[in-house]
């Protein structure tokens, strides 16, 4: 990793605290914007992972999810002559993602139900096939609870509680202050108990299987 | 610290407070100024989502995912020759057609298909915008900038 950059950046709702953006990428940026196509490929695997997991929190799937985030990729690459190498790379290239799974999730609500692959939690231990089963059914119910909230409370509700990012690194990408962080989350979860409730109130008084 | 408690109970489950700021907290909490039954509900909620977190991706995609990305930039440079090319040969055509349209005598047939290729499209056109217009009215995502 390079030197570092520090620089301050300017949201409506303030000024953010001061945020580092690595030199290494400014410069691989400045290759891109000359045409240099394999100057691209450091920026792709650096944020490939994380651009994946937050296009999963909104496709439902891994092959969309996979083709969200390559796409996105493709399209930042098309725009880069427009970005500005001094400002950070990933909460420009977050918007892009975040417009195409905006996108996609319209065009499967018009096509088709989202294909929303069962079982796909994180968990220790053995469990039975039964167990296995209710767990994947109440999963898919909080994820289609998460489905029907507003982009903004299911935006910050994927990057929190899907990839496990603190408050620092959200208010990073979205280009909010921190306590924005905090009341939106905090908004966000008021509003996806009211949704359960409303569409599985047994969820909250479910055992644990 | 905040003023607002009740937005303080996201930042305490996720382990977000400083010691102080969690210290002072916990004292609210037990002074009732912070409501417990609000900090059970969300701790209840916060369970649900992160126990229905995504599976992770396998391991082997990251060491093709370059691979596959790299191809989409290459079509960016073709899509825009293609594009320009059809868009040239599409305009020098709809040039010709209309010079022959009103120049040619025999065209009476020609005019024909026309006057229905528009009036088709014309019908796709309306029904679609038609059912655009309804489907906005009733989209969550319609605040959204694409």
């Amino acid at each position: 990793m390079g030197t570092e950059l520090t620089v301050t950046l300017e949201s409506g709702l303030g000024s953010i605290p001061a945020q580092v953006i690595a030199a290494d990428e400014r410069a691989w940026i400045v290759r891109c914007q000359s045409g240099d196509r394999a100057a691209f490929e450091p920026l792709v695997q650096r944020y490939m992972r994380r651009a994946a997991a937050f296009a999963l929190g909104w496709a439902g799937n891994h092959e969309d999810a996979l083709d969200l985030s390559q796409e996105a990729f493709a399209r930042a690459f098309r725009s880069i002559r427009r970005f500005d190498p001094e400002r950070p790379f990933y909460p420009w290239f977050h918007r892009i993602l975040r417009n195409l799974c905006i996108n996609h999730i319209g065009r499967a609500r018009h096509s088709r139900e989202m294909q929303m692959e069962e079982g796909m939690v994180v968990r220790s231990g053995e469990p039975s096939p039964a167990e296995r089963a209710e767990r994947a059914e109440l999963n898919r119910q909080v994820r289609a609870a998460i489905a029907r909230l507003q982009p903004q409370d299911r935006e910050i509700l994927i990057l929190r509680e899907f990839q496990d990012q603190s408050y620092a690194e959200i208010a990073e990408v979205l280009q909010i202050p921190k306590g924005t962080v905090m009341s939106r989350l905090h908004n966000a979860r008021r509003r996806l108990r009211t949704e359960i409730e409303r569409s599985a109130p047994d969820l909250f008084h479910r055992e644990e299987p | 610290m905040r003023t607002d408690p009740t937005e303080l109970i996201s930042a305490y489950l996720d382990d977000e407070l400083s010691p102080e700021e969690r210290r002072e907290f916990e004292e609210r909490l037990a002074r009732g100024e912070i409501s417990a039954r609000e900090l059970e509900e969300m701790r209840a909620t916060r369970n649900l989502t992160t126990g229905a977190r995504p599976e992770r991706f396998p391991d082997e995609i990251w060491d093709r995912y370059w691979d596959q990305t790299y191809p989409r930039l290459e079509r960016n440079t073709g899509w825009i020759f293609l594009s320009l090319g059809a868009a040239m040969l599409l305009s020098i055509g709809a040039y010709r057609f209309l010079v022959s349209l009103f120049t040619d005598s025999d065209s009476l047939w020609v005019r024909l298909a026309t006057a229905m290729v528009a009036v088709g499209l014309s019908l796709l056109f309306v029904s679609v915008l038609r059912e655009r217009l309804f489907v906005r009215k009733h989209d969550p995502y319609r605040e959204v900038k694409r």
